[in-house]
């Protein structure tokens, strides 16, 4: 064996600790994870995803959602996400069990989304902040999504979903109107369906907000 | 192994700029004669020649691609209501669009053809089948073509440095392959005895990339696994993307152009040694390291964050190397650019370095976890460090490649100094707000849209930064497609050569089209 075979070898064995501790490991500990199942009801916990929440999660992927967004609840001993009322306990990694994809997420500059579906159980306040998120959240730079909405003229009777309440010119000046595309139904069926502190899990124990 | 004889050094340069090394002559003792050399360099530089040109000219279209893609990515997150009735220019689409082709096609471009030309020029055999090279170039840049494009079309997948959609990380994946075999192939036959640390360096990233790129894209998108390991599996990609392709990348340029231009050996043979296994064997276990706090078993991050410690014992190795290697040659750094980029370059490693080790602290981590400072240190590395470093080795290879010396020394002057201002204004300017974020974030008072209000101007400071380096890269491709068009007179970087490539090869040689090196200091030495 010559000494460039030994550096080949060497290589690879070093590459190997890496892989097996970060892939394979993990893989084992938690790539087979099985929901709860209720005894009587035979409910799964966590719940899958609806067909449009999965398309919704496609259209927070192709658009970066998570670069500002993130989705893990951390415990109160590792930051103040439980005080900020982003959930009522940590998520853990049965609370991902259901998703194609995990955005864990790696920045905060808006708020993170975990259990979003449970703060904003309204799709008319989503699709307003899809469209112009200044109207609902003052100050904010997330971006107005106006390409997952049909903006036109009213023709006979107004849209009964058209959005309602938007700053701008758009509704009265021009008799226009905005109505939510199947991107915007789908992202807002996702968020509505992000509720992963609001049912239990045993390795997840509810967390008082009131003791340190 | 040989070096160049020690009189093959600038007559003109200081004695005391003068190489010291005492390694003369071949291994067997026969002094090595000039044209020798002369005749094995050139030949070995026009069997790489275009392969590595087309790299680090489809690098730098790259680069200014990135730049004005981060540029409105920057300005969209301060001026939110601009463009937005187009969905390809939505941010969250520009933001990997601009970071995928700064990693993929601006640095991984380069670095490859930076370590295809120091292969053959370290494995001392010119290169055959050529021709493997330029198609492998041809699919790479197919595949981030249609990767920086189909991510903003809306096919980006969103896990970072991974966003390619398939067709894409298909195409780069086999390119890739064919370019790491090239590598293996020419290293088994080269005709040195030794190796060199710089080949240790490449050899380990261009083994390291294909096994973690399919194996994240396999586990990820082909056969995705449950979804709680997919983070886990995307968090050690993206972070050993860096610390076990791009930073090997980055120190075999280092440990090429340093001794190279400084005229000595490194300091200390087998202290790089230690500091190459160290690093790459700690540095890959830091993987799990950004996912402090996350719904992930505390194990993971807990050994992440160990290893991270553990990899200042390989910076203290690499830096003490280093240091003893400069060792009072430091005016070198004010008149040979390369050596300029490639130092501050290293500086911005050791920062971003020791900032990991240090702020893997649960108490720190848990403030600045999910803040704008987390942009600056990937920056320190991807830009400081990486960026910075592969400026160098452009200015240091493609003058050698081409047989001529840069044209203008002011448009490197201002490329280095429209970098460094607009690099240092953005990283501060991130790092101070992240920690204002990441303090405000850690008191459930401050509610979000206030926190907000406080670090936006500190995104508009990395907006203005974001335009000064665009301006320097705009500089660097100037320089680049000036030399390329050979338009105008060979000219002198410096009035008065130091050594290195100071030493314009045009000054010495009757025609500036005479492949050089010939006046450069010693090739870095081997040592057994």
């Amino acid at each position: 064996m010559n000494r460039s075979t030994s550096l080949f070898v060497g290589l690879l064995l070093v590459f190997l600790t890496s892989w097996l501790a970060l892939v394979v490991v993990p893989y084992i500990q938690m790539g087979r994870l099985l929901p709860d199942v209720d005894d009587v009801t035979q409910d799964q916990t966590p719940a899958a995803f609806s067909g449009l929440a999965e398309q919704g999660r496609q259209v927070y992927a192709a658009n970066g959602c998570v670069y500002c967004h993130s989705q893990q609840v951390r415990s109160r001993v590792s930051g103040a996400d439980i005080d900020r009322g982003w959930g009522e306990r940590r998520t853990v990694a049965r609370d991902y069990l259901r998703d194609r994809a995990a955005y864990l997420g790696e920045s905060r500059m808006g708020p993170d989304l975990a259990n979003v579906g449970s703060r904003r159980d309204k799709a008319d306040w989503l699709y307003t902040h899809f469209y112009e998120p200044d109207a609902v959240s003052p100050g904010t730079n997330c971006p107005p999504l106006h390409f997952l909405f049909s903006r036109h003229k009213i023709v006979g009777q107004p849209s009964t979903d058209a959005l309602q309440g938007l700053s701008g010119d758009v509704p009265k000046v021009h008799e226009e109107e905005v109505v939510p595309g199947h991107d915007a139904k789908a992202l807002a069926a996702y968020l509505l369906s992000l509720k992963r502190t609001s049912y239990k899990l045993a390795e997840a124990p509810e967390e008082k907000t009131d003791t340190p | 192994m040989s070096a160049v004889p020690i009189s093959t050094v600038d007559p003109v340069a200081p004695a005391s700029f003068r190489p010291s090394h005492p390694a003369a002559g071949t291994a067997e003792g026969r002094p090595v004669h000039k044209d020798e050399i002369d005749a094995e360099r050139t030949a070995i530089d026009a069997s790489v020649r275009t392969p590595v040109l087309l790299f680090f000219g489809a690098a730098i279209h790259w680069l200014l691609l990135a730049s004005a893609l981060a540029v409105l990515d920057s300005f969209k997150l301060n001026f939110p209501g601009f463009l937005n009735d187009y969905a390809w220019l939505t941010i969250g689409r520009l933001h990997p669009a601009a970071g995928n082709a700064l990693v993929y096609g601006w640095a991984g471009t380069a670095a490859i053809g930076a370590a295809l030309w120091l292969m053959a020029r370290l494995c001392r055999t010119p290169f055959r089948h050529g021709g493997v090279l330029e198609s492998a170039w041809a699919l790479w840049n197919l595949g981030v073509t249609l990767g920086v494009f189909g991510i903003l079309y809306g096919h980006g997948t969103s896990y970072l440095s991974l966003e390619f959609p398939r067709y894409a990380s298909v195409l780069i994946f086999t390119a890739f392959v064919f370019i790491a075999l090239w590598v293996v192939f020419a290293f088994r036959h080269r005709t040195t005895d030794e190796a060199y640390i710089s080949q240790w360096y490449v050899l380990a990233a261009f083994l390291f990339f294909p096994w973690a790129y399919a194996t994240a894209n396999l586990l990820l998108f082909f056969i995705p696994v449950q979804a709680p390991a997919q983070a886990v599996i995307a968090a050690w990609y993206a972070h050993s993307l860096v610390s076990l392709f791009f930073v090997p990348l980055g120190l075999a340029i280092a440990y090429y152009i340093v001794p190279k231009v400084l005229g000595r050996p490194i300091a200390n043979y087998g202290m790089a040694r230690i500091g190459f296994w160290t690093w790459l064997l700690f540095a890959g276990w830091a993987g799990a390291y950004g996912l402090i706090g996350g719904p992930l078993p505390t194990w993971l991050v807990s050994f992440s964050i160990a290893a991270s410690v553990l990899t200042l014992l390989p910076l203290y190795a690499i830096f003490t190397n280093f240091r003893h290697t400069f060792a009072g040659r430091y005016a070198a750094l004010r008149h040979v650019p390369s050596l300029r980029f490639v130092t501050v370059g290293m500086w911005c490693f050791l920062a971003a370095g020791l900032a990991g080790a240090l702020t893997g602290f649960r108490g720190i981590a848990s403030v600045i976890h999910f803040t704008i400072l987390n942009d600056a240190a990937g920056q320190l590395l991807m830009y400081g460090f990486l960026s910075l470093t592969l400026f160098g080795a452009t200015y240091y290879i493609v003058s050698r490649l081409l047989g001529l010396e840069w044209e203008s020394p002011s448009l490197i002057r201002s490329h280095f100094w429209w970098c460094l201002v607009g690099f240092g204004l953005a990283t501060t300017s991130l790092a101070l707000g992240g920690i204002i974020q990441g303090l405000g974030l850690d008191d459930p008072k401050v509610p979000n849209l206030v926190l907000l209000s406080f670090i936006k101007p500190f995104l508009f400071m990395q907006l203005v930064g974001a335009v000064v380096v665009t301006g320097g890269h705009i500089c660097f491709a100037a320089s680049f497609s000036l030399l390329v068009a050979r338009i105008g007179q060979p000219t002198l970087l410096v009035p008065l050569g130091v050594l290195g490539e100071a030493l314009a090869p045009g000054r010495f040689a009757k025609s500036p089209m005479t492949p050089n090196d010939r006046s450069a200091a010693a090739e870095p030495l081997t040592v057994k």
